[in-house]
């Protein structure tokens, strides 16, 4: 317990005192939410946020990481800190484009055909029909409604975060042997060849969850606190201190970080943050063999994830809105609440689901 | 004289169209047409929305869109709206109408009293679907689905077919009938989605005065007029007047049977 105070208040102090620095070098490279370029500008609320400074995960990765690397680097925390660097590029790399990238064309399937046909030159009639698999896979994106701005597509950035999820398969999968997961009040369930797929969906799944909760000015970090929190007490019950130690750092950090990022933002978590985090809490969920606990701790997420899918499904089989808007936090603030408001009461409710969470981890 | 209009619930929602609530401001639903043929959308936001959807729709970008809604005249909550592409075109429009009718009198869903020209299993199960942004207004007046009137047999519920401004199919649906004593037809009311009168377009009543009842309606006096008193519903009613048997047509769904 001492040890995970002392991460906890060690993290916090790093991230506080490096933080200016940091913020002060995103605005010096003009790294911040751009007003017309960035995608999220359909959101009015964010619009009027343009020139914040973004990629403030940066605060979080590199603390937890040098903390890590320093006083808890053994076989437990290397692939988590592995998964966790890994989705924190594939971030990275899509906030960058955001800002500096060109705008994606959208090559119908038609057009490609006739291209594949037409085009004078042999070598590039054979690319063009190779390519086409991968144009068709695109389209099919787009027509679930994947805006295709300048930043990695949705498309794509599933097939990377799949592949990012495979050092987590090796390691649970492979390496440990794992094919069972435990449900509270069942007991261990056989699961078996589908414990890849489980493995995969979660960090998938949590990834994109945080960064679709990453909404609203202090919502994602002031969600992920009692959510890393609960798995640290996991952990620490079942005597796992490598990976409680690593949740203790990440509470630190997130704490400090919440201090900047609560409204009016200072600094925004973007997808370098929230792709790290969401990817980084399944991957411990999983060597916890406390996966089946995970929808429950992350409920806020699951939901906000889950209302975006329905609401995407639902307005394009009806042609009708199920919520005022979606992700769920946007339904709300259309209906009237502040942004302070929402921030607050979603924060109350993932208080209590991860404590409810821990409640359960002991059955 | 004796007036004949629409039932009332029909009466009801053109009311709801042409009285849009937004924000304490009373609107006339803007004319909108999904040229750029967006499939898989909200129904609102190609033309086809009722007008509880025009509305909340509305409120929602304006939201969005950063766009304070109070203090603004009705002329610029119009001019957002066609900016957002918010609206109804004439086709959904008139089924909306026809569906609320044939729904008010217990006779079923439009979708399934019209005829359709041959298509794949997937669009018929679109259809089913998602049935009013499946009905064209070629639909609504083709041979199949109305058949042609003399103007001394009209009564509300009967439509006008015309060839729109852009040369797409357009139509009016008869409001109301005006006749004397005699059963002279005196005046006759329509009410569609207009694309023209460019910022007058949208949901709109139309006036037809009855100078020579056994004349063609082509050559009534027609008063829906822009400021320049050109009728541009009368011209897309002569274009192409011969080939494309412009005119008066009564939907076959509401011919009651024998």
């Amino acid at each position: 317990m001492k040890e995970l105070l002392l991460t906890i208040s060690l993290s916090f102090i790093i991230t506080m005192l490096w933080s200016p620095l940091l913020i002060s070098t995103l605005y010096k490279f003009n790294v911040v939410r751009q007003g017309d370029k960035d995608f999220s500008h359909l959101v009015g609320e964010r619009y009027l946020k343009a020139g914040t400074p973004i990629m403030g995960g940066l605060l979080i990765i590199v603390t937890t990481v040098i903390i890590t690397l320093v006083t808890n680097w053994n076989g437990n925390t290397y692939v988590p800190l592995g998964v966790f660097l890994l989705s924190a590029a594939l971030g990275g790399v899509d906030d960058l484009l955001n800002i500096y990238g060109r705008k994606r064309i959208v090559r119908t399937i038609k057009k490609q055909i006739v291209l594949a046909k037409v085009h004078k030159s042999h070598f590039q009639r054979v690319i063009l029909w190779l390519e086409l698999p991968w144009v068709g896979y695109k389209n099919i994106w787009y027509a679930l409604g994947s805006y295709p701005g300048t930043g990695i597509q949705a498309g794509e950035k599933i097939i990377i975060q799949i592949l990012s999820s495979l050092p987590v398969v090796w390691w649970i999968y492979t390496r440990l042997g794992w094919d069972s997961i435990s449900i509270p009040f069942i007991g261990l369930t056989h699961i078996g060849i589908l414990m890849p797929i489980l493995i995969v969906l979660a960090v998938i799944g949590m990834s994109n969850a945080v960064n679709l909760a990453d909404g609203m000015d202090g919502l994602a970090s002031g969600m992920l606190i009692p959510a890393y929190a609960a798995y640290m007490f996991i952990a620490l019950n079942r005597h796992n201190m490598p990976l409680a130690l690593l949740c203790a750092a990440v509470v630190g950090s997130l704490a400090a970080y919440l201090y900047f990022n609560i409204k009016p933002a200072r600094i925004e978590m973007s997808d370098v943050g929230s792709l790290a985090l969401g990817a980084l809490l399944s991957t411990i969920a999983l060597a916890l063999d406390a996966v089946s606990l995970l929808p429950i701790i992350a409920l806020m997420f699951v939901l906000t994830v889950g209302s975006s899918l329905i609401q995407a499904i639902y307005r394009r089989v009806f042609g009708k809105r199920l919520l005022k808007m979606a992700p769920m936090h946007l339904h709300f603030q259309v209906k009237g609440w502040s942004e302070e408001k929402v921030v607050m009461r979603f924060w109350l409710f993932a208080w209590i689901f991860s404590i409810i969470g821990l409640l359960l981890s002991f059955y | 004289m004796i007036v004949d209009e629409v039932p009332k619930p029909v009466k009801d929602l053109v009311h709801e169209y042409l009285n849009l609530q937004i924000n304490s401001c009373t609107v006339r639903a803007p004319y909108y047409r999904n040229v750029k043929r967006i499939r898989a959308e909200l129904r609102s936001l190609v033309g086809k929305g009722l007008p509880s959807e025009i509305v909340e729709e509305t409120l929602i970008y304006s939201k969005l869109r950063g766009f304070i809604l109070e203090g603004k005249s009705e002329e610029e909550i119009r001019d957002f709206m066609i900016l957002q592409g918010i609206g109804v075109d004439c086709s959904g429009f008139a089924a909306h109408i026809y569906d609320k009718w044939l729904k008010s009198s217990d006779r079923g869903n439009l979708v399934n009293k019209l005829q359709f020209k041959e298509t794949s299993f997937y669009r018929s199960i679109i259809r089913r679907i998602r049935p009013i942004e499946n009905i064209s207004a070629n639909d609504l007046t083709n041979e199949k689905n109305s058949t042609p009137i003399k103007l001394n047999q009209i009564s509300p519920g009967d439509l006008i077919r015309l060839k729109g401004v852009k040369r797409g199919d357009h139509l009016a649906i008869i409001y109301s009938t005006t006749r004397d004593e005699s059963n002279s037809l005196k005046q006759v009311t329509y009410v569609h989605s207009s694309p023209a009168y460019q910022k007058d377009n949208g949901v709109k009543f139309g006036e037809i005065v009855i100078t020579d009842p056994e004349k063609d309606l082509k050559d009534q006096q027609w008063r829906e007029v822009d400021k320049n008193g050109k009728c541009w519903t009368l011209e897309c009613l002569l274009r192409d007047y011969e080939q494309n048997r412009n005119g008066l047509r009564r939907p076959n769904f509401l011919i009651k049977p024998e």
